[in-house]
This record gives structure tokens, C-alpha cells and sequence, in this order.
């Protein structure tokens, strides 16, 4: 911003180089910030795959007193989870702080929807136990010690899973699996995979979205056609079953997964931000740019796509459910990798103990069916805090 | 622009895109590792003969050492005039194997897509007309549960509940299993009787379709009530409303000849693609979880028995009916509302 914000600003205190060097280079504070933060990943990501043995774990401080719990091998979807929350904090969260007005303005609507509230604090909590809970717990293994815990209920209740009956204790409050691994731990780790999921997916369809439906509005013509008509195909096409097909064809690691979900989910997004910029260019601050001799990609960049900004983040919310929903029925179906935590597989290995052990196909349910509900709340009631058309009394 | 030459266009478009797709599936398919080859190599393993040598083999059995472009041409003239391959694991021409199974999938998708509508419709509608009521607030609760709950996971539940819980359980002295229905699908019910010359469905697999009827209605149903309420909404604001309102048009005159007109051109449409999603997609897990076999099994099937004519039949037919679902909604739209401009398009 040129003017400051905080007093009552008049024409003379504009701060003129700042308008200038931001018009010149076109980097503020923030981006540069959001570089280094890149950066910083960048590094991280040569150290892991070029100078550490590939068997060794990121990050491993055994040797400090303290904090040798923290063993943290970063896997390829972690690095992009990492890229996705730099993403977020610098183009959503960062943004909101600096805004306060506006933040405000947006958190009085959504305010009125009380069922978007609790499920927002719903969600926070989900989130953060889905980021810090891996790192902190070790992650489930089966052994020996942990088959003779097989089958436990979870605490206070008594079931007879395997002829005698047993009482769950605390060790295990969720009770275990078949192999013994706690309820609890497969709930946390499922959340980080389906957060992964949800978030890496949306970030890539809205990045690919946004992109081709801001050229295609700005650019018009030929390039707006073929965009537009691959985008008709791509909605077309049942992407259920060609992500099955092409784990078929190539393998399902939660890897590609979510590189199939970003890659071919994007046309919705595309469509609504061509028609939302559309109406922008038409505006006059579009042409004051274009007669002050910006160039196309500026125009995109700097005017187009903050302008649509809002209705794209509403769009993203609501996209986030689909995708953790889809990845749990591929990894129920047996479509992904068994290497992952998913809660879709935990349910699946659960179907046959319904009768002696119905709380490991149950609770996984339970949770997802939450988050996933809790994500669509957010979303409509985000929808509804940035639609200026809704009549606001 | 003549309503002809958009409808001309539209067609030319639908040709370009199944050709599209069939081109895509081919080069997926010769730039992947090839499964036949795999498999081919592993038997010969297993009986103490070369797997090279069967792997060269297979390879001449299916062509895969012709150039590439003559692979592309007998590929597409083999779709083209219906010679979709031939499975070896069920021994089956591809496109009769669809053929034997559709009515298992027929009996429960036609059902839930009536339902579905029917529901989501008269919720959405009804919804709409009372916006901000309490039942409005519970009638979206509704939707937000059906949008949120797991497929595969609803249906568990309801083998769990009618398949294990209703076994031994009473309330007030009523036995919960006289109420229990069968929770897999048994294959020696008949779909279809014949009563006099008139067919009807047996009691028996109006029982064993329940569940999966009930489990896909659940998921179906919410994005019609939400889509329905939000286009009721946007008409219930439009002038034309207010004129008819305005002249002492009772509600449900208003409803009815209004409304209900205008939006029904949108609704309507949407009925052969959601016919469509169900069969294919929904199928899928609906027919792993309860057992049905039909077509969603049998894709499932091949899937994990690497039958690749299999796998290649079930994506493209659900692609051509995507497509043809897609011609089908526009031609109606053209058709039904007379607002349309095809210059737009």
C-alpha cells in the first residue's frame, strides 16, 4: 500500500517511492518475504535428495537432550504440504492480518452462521493435530508387542473379538486395529493424509484454474477458445474413473494421487475466474492500467487476479471436502498405495470385523464424516461473508 | 446464429471429443507398463519356461511389435465399428460383458435417480419458499449430511446396523429383526417376475436393494436440494414473480406455473448426467460394498485382475456417455427454453 493506512491520509503524505519502486520492480515486502520463504524450502529440498543419504531421516536431533523424539524423514507430498502452507500464510493469511478492516467486515458476517463457527474451531483443532501429530508421534509399526494388542476395544468397553472377551484400556482409549496399532495414532496420521490431500489438490487446481481463466478472459480470441473448449473436455470426462484408469495404468502412490486430483479438477475454478475476470477487465481501472502502458501480464497479475480473489478462495474452500472424500474412496476401493495412513483404508480393513469389531470401521468414519462436513460449513459461510450480493440484514 | 447450425456444431463437437478420448486412452495406454506383458512373463516363470520368450510372444499376440501408427489405426477402427476387445480372464467379447450386467446396475440406479430428484427437488423448493424458516435450517442440515457422510462408509453403517445390530437387539419387546433386511445382494432373486404377463420386482430384491438405494439417494439428493433452492431462490427475486405475485397469484400458483416452469428447463437436464454419475462412479462402490454384480463389480473386478480390455470398455463407455449425456442436456435446453441465444455459444 502507498498511503498509510493508520492516519488520515491526504494527497502529500503519499509515499512516493514506494509507489514507485513497487511500479518499477513490482516486488513488495511481502513477496520478497514469500521468496525467502521459498527459498528456505528450496534449500531444505537439496539437502534431502542431493547431500543426506537418501535413507536418513531430514530432520534428526537424537544427539540434543530433550528433543530426540523429533525424527522427521520429509517425503515428497510433505514437501509440497510444506509449499502449500507457504501458499497459504503469504496469500491468504498475510494478506488477512494486513487487512484488518476488511478482516474484520468478513468475520462479522460469517460470525452469523454459528454452525460455521464451532465448525471452523472444529477445524483448526483437526489441523493442527493433523500437522504437529506425525511429527511428534512415532509413526505406527507393526511387531510382535504389537499383535498381542490386537483387536482392543476402546477404553471402558468390553467386546469379545477373538472368543474372550477384553476391556480397552488407556493405553490404546480408541482401542486398536488388527495389527495392534492404536485407533488413535491411525486417526491422527489419517488427518495429516487427508489434509495433504484436501490442501496440496486444492492449491494446484486453483493455481492451474486461476492462471487459465485470467489469460483466457484477457487474452480473448484463439487462446480463449482452446482453453475453454479443453476445459468443456475436461469437464466432460468422469475424472473418477480416468484417476482410477491412470492409477491402473501407473500406479497409485498418494504422491500422484494428488497430483491427478490437482491436474484434472482445475476446470471449475478456470470457468468461474474467466467469467469474474471478464466482468473485471471491462472495468475502468483495467484500461487506466493498459493506457499507462502495462503490460498484459501485469494487467493479469496485479489487477485481474486480486479482483477475483475472493470468489476463487470461496471456490477452493468447497473444493477441499470433494477431494479428502475421493482420496478415501480410492484408498477404500484399494486403488492407493497400503504404505499410507488413510482413513478410507483403515475403514476398508474394518469391513470384515463388523460383528466382533465394529469400532475400526466406525471411528475413522466418524471423523472424516466431520471434517468433511466441517469443511463445507466453512465454505458456505465463507461464500456468504464475500458475496456483496447477499443482502446483508 | 440458426438453431440448426448450433445444434450442427454441437455434433461435430461431440465427434471431435469422443475422438479426443479415444486418442488420449491410447496413448496412456502405449506409454504405460504394460500389465499383459507383466503377467505373461510371471506364468512362464512359474511353469519353468523363458519369460522373455513369453513376453516376445505376447507381444506378437496382441501386435505390439507393428508400428505405432498402425496400432493407433486398427485401435480406432476396432472402437469404431464395436470390436471392444476380448477378455480372457471372463472370456468374454468386452462389449457383451457389459451388456450381461447392466441390469443389476439398471434396477437400483433407476430407482435412486427418481428418488434423488424427487427429494432434492420438493426439500430444495420447499426450502426456498421458506427461506430463513426453522424447517429451512433442517432441511439444509439434511443436505449438508448427505453432501458430507462417505459413500462407502454410510453403507458399512447400514450393513453393520441392519446386518449385525438388528440380529439380537429389541426394543420394548419388539424384535429389530423382523425388520432386518439381507445386507449383500443374492444373486438367485430374480430382478424381475412375471405376474400375469405384467413384470414386477419380488419382494425379496425390493428388500435386498433397499440399503444400496438408500445409501446413494442420501449422497444424491443433497446437491439437487442445494442446486434446486439456489435456482428457486434467483427466480423467487426475478420481476415476472413479482407481477404474478402482484396480481393476486396464490403461492401455489405461483409455484407451479411460475417458478416451477422456468426452473424445471436446468432440473430436468441434469437428470441423465446424475443418471450417469450414479451408474458409473457410484456404482463402483455401491456394488463393492453390497455385491451386486453389475457393471461397477465387474469394472472393479478387472481393475484388480489387470484385465485391460475390461478397464479400457468400462472408462470409455462412461466417457461417450458423459459425452452423450452432455449433447443430450443442451439439445433439451434448446429445445425446452425458447430465451436461449445460440450466439453465445
Amino acid at each position: 500500500m502507498a498511503t498509510k493506512p493508520d492516519t488520515d491520509s491526504t494527497f502529500d503524505e503519499v509515499d512516493w517511492d514506494d509507489v514507485r519502486s513497487s511500479r518499477s520492480i513490482g516486488i513488495g515486502r511481502d513477496t520478497i518475504g514469500q521468496l525467502l520463504a521459498l527459498l528456505a524450502m528450496a534449500v531444505g529440498l537439496v539437502w534431502d535428495y542431493f547431500i543426506i543419504e537418501n535413507e536418513s531421516a531430514t530432520v534428526n536431533v537424537t544427539d540434543v537432550p530433550g528433543l530426540n523424539w523429533l525424527v522427521w524423514d520429509v517425503l515428497s507430498v510433505e514437501w509440497l504440504f510444506l509449499l502449500t502452507l507457504i501458499l497459504i500464510t503469504f496469500n491468504v493469511a498475510l494478506p488477512l492480518y494486513q487487512n484488518k478492516r476488511l478482516t474484520a467486515y468478513y468475520w462479522r458476517q460469517f460470525k452469523k452462521n454459528k454452525a460455521a463457527v464451532a465448525a471452523l474451531g472444529f477445524l483448526g483443532f483437526a489441523i493442527l493435530v493433523g500437522i504437529v501429530g506425525p511429527i511428534v508421534m512415532k509413526e505406527p509399526a507393526t511387531s510382535i508387542e504389537s499383535l498381542r494388542n490386537a483387536y482392543k476395544p476402546p477404553v471402558y468397553l468390553t467386546a469379545s473379538p477373538q472368543g474372550e472377551p477384553i476391556t480397552g484400556d488407556w493405553q490404546h482409549p480408541l482401542g486398536t486395529n488388527a495389527e495392534g496399532i492404536g485407533m488413535l495414532k491411525l486417526l491422527v496420521f489419517g488427518m495429516r493424509v487427508s489434509l495433504e490431500v484436501g490442501l496440496i489438490a486444492t492449491m494446484l487446481s486453483v493455481t492451474i484454474g486461476t492462471i487459465v481463466g485470467a489469460t483466457a478472459a484477457h487474452m480473448g480470441g484463439m487462446v480463449d477458445e482452446v482453453l475453454m473448449r479443453y476445459v468443456d473436455i475436461q469437464a466432460t470426462f468422469p475424472t473418477f474413473l480416468l484417476l482410477i484408469l491412470l492409477i491402473y495404468l501407473y500406479g497409485g502412490s498418494l504422491f500422484i494421487i494428488i497430483l491427478l486430483f490437482g491436474f484434472f479438477s482445475w476446470e471449475g475454478t478456470a470457468r468461474l475466474v474467466r467469467s469474474e475476470a471478464l466482468q473485471r477487465t471491462e472495468e475502468s481501472y483495467v484500461q487506466a492500467s493498459e493506457a499507462a502502458g502495462a503490460s498484459q501480464a501485469w494487467i493479469i497479475r496485479r489487477h485481474i487476479i486480486p479482483n477475483v480473489s475472493s470468489t476463487v478462495i470461496t471456490n477452493a474452500t468447497l473444493a477441499i471436502p470433494s477431494f479428502i472424500l475421493q482420496e478415501a474412496a480410492l484408498s477404500f476401493l484399494g486403488f492407493a498405495d497400503d504404505d499410507i495412513y488413510s482413513w478410507g483404508q483403515v475403514i476398508s480393513a474394518g469391513r470384515g470385523e463388523l460383528a466382533t469389531a465394529p469400532w475400526i470401521a466406525t471411528l475413522p468414519g466418524i471423523v472424516l464424516f466431520f471434517t468433511v462436513l466441517a469443511f463445507n460449513y466453512v465454505g458456505d459461510a465463507i461464500n456468504d461473508a464475500v458475496d456483496p450480493r447477499r443482502d446483508k440484514d | 446464429m440458426g438453431m440448426r447450425w448450433y445444434v450442427a456444431r454441437r455434433l461435430m463437437w461431440v465427434a471431435f471429443a469422443a475422438w479426443f478420448a479415444l486418442t488420449v486412452t491410447f496413448g496412456m495406454l502405449a506409454v504405460s507398463p504394460n500389465a499383459g506383458e507383466f503377467q505373461a512373463a510371471q506364468q512362464a516363470a512359474a511353469s519353468g519356461e523363458d519369460p522373455d520368450e513369453a513376453i516376445e510372444q505376447y507381444r506378437e499376440e496382441q501386435n505390439l511389435n507393428e508400428p505405432l501408427h498402425e496400432r493407433y489405426i486398427s485401435y480406432m477402427t476396432g472402437y469404431l465399428t464395436g470390436n471392444w476387445g476380448y477378455s480372457d480372464r471372463i472370456e468374454k467379447n468386452v462389449l457383451q460383458a457389459f451388456m450381461d450386467r447392466y441390469p443389476f446396475s439398471l434396477q437400483y440406479a433407476l430407482p435412486s435417480v427418481v428418488l434423488t430428484m424427487l427429494i432434492g427437488y420438493g426439500l430444495g423448493l420447499y426450502s426456498a419458499m421458506n427461506q430463513y424458516s426453522r424447517s429451512d435450517y433442517v432441511a439444509t442440515f439434511v443436505a449438508y449430511f448427505g453432501l458430507s457422510i462417505p459413500n462407502f462408509w454410510f453403507a458399512i453403517m447400514g450393513v453393520l446396523v441392519m446386518g449385525v445390530w438388528f440380529q439380537d437387539t429389541a426394543v420394548l419387546g419388539f424384535h429389530l429383526n423382523t425388520l432386518k433386511v439381507p445386507t449383500f445382494y443374492q444373486q438367485s432373486v430374480p430382478i424381475l417376475t412375471d405376474f400375469y404377463g405384467i413384470p414386477y420386482p419380488p419382494l425379496d430384491n425390493l428388500q435386498q436393494l433397499f440399503l444400496p438405494v438408500l445409501v446413494i439417494s442420501t449422497a444424491g439428493f443433497a446437491g439437487n436440494m442445494r442446486y434446486t433452492r439456489a435456482q428457486a431462490l434467483e427466480i423467487t427475486n426475478q420481476e415476472f414473480v413479482k407481477v404474478a405475485r402482484a396480481k393476486g397469484a396464490s403461492g401455489w400458483r405461483v409455484l407451479t406455473r411460475h417458478i416451477l416452469r422456468v426452473a424445471s428447463v436446468p432440473l430436468m437436464t441434469i437428470f441423465v448426467s446424475q443418471l450417469l454419475v450414479i451408474f458409473f462412479a457410484g456404482s463402483l462402490i455401491i456394488e463393492v460394498v453390497f455385491q451386486i454384480p453389475g457393471l461397477g463389480l465387474l469394472t472393479f473386478k478387472a481393475f484388480t485382475n489387470q484385465d485391460t480390455p475390461i478397464v479400457l470398455g468400462a472408462t470409455l463407455i462412461t466417457v461417450f456417455l458423459a459425452i452423450g449425456g452432455n449433447l443430450l442436456q443442451d439439445l433439451a435446453y434448446v429445445a425446452l427454453d425458447p430465451r436461449i441465444d445460440y450466439g453465445d455459444r
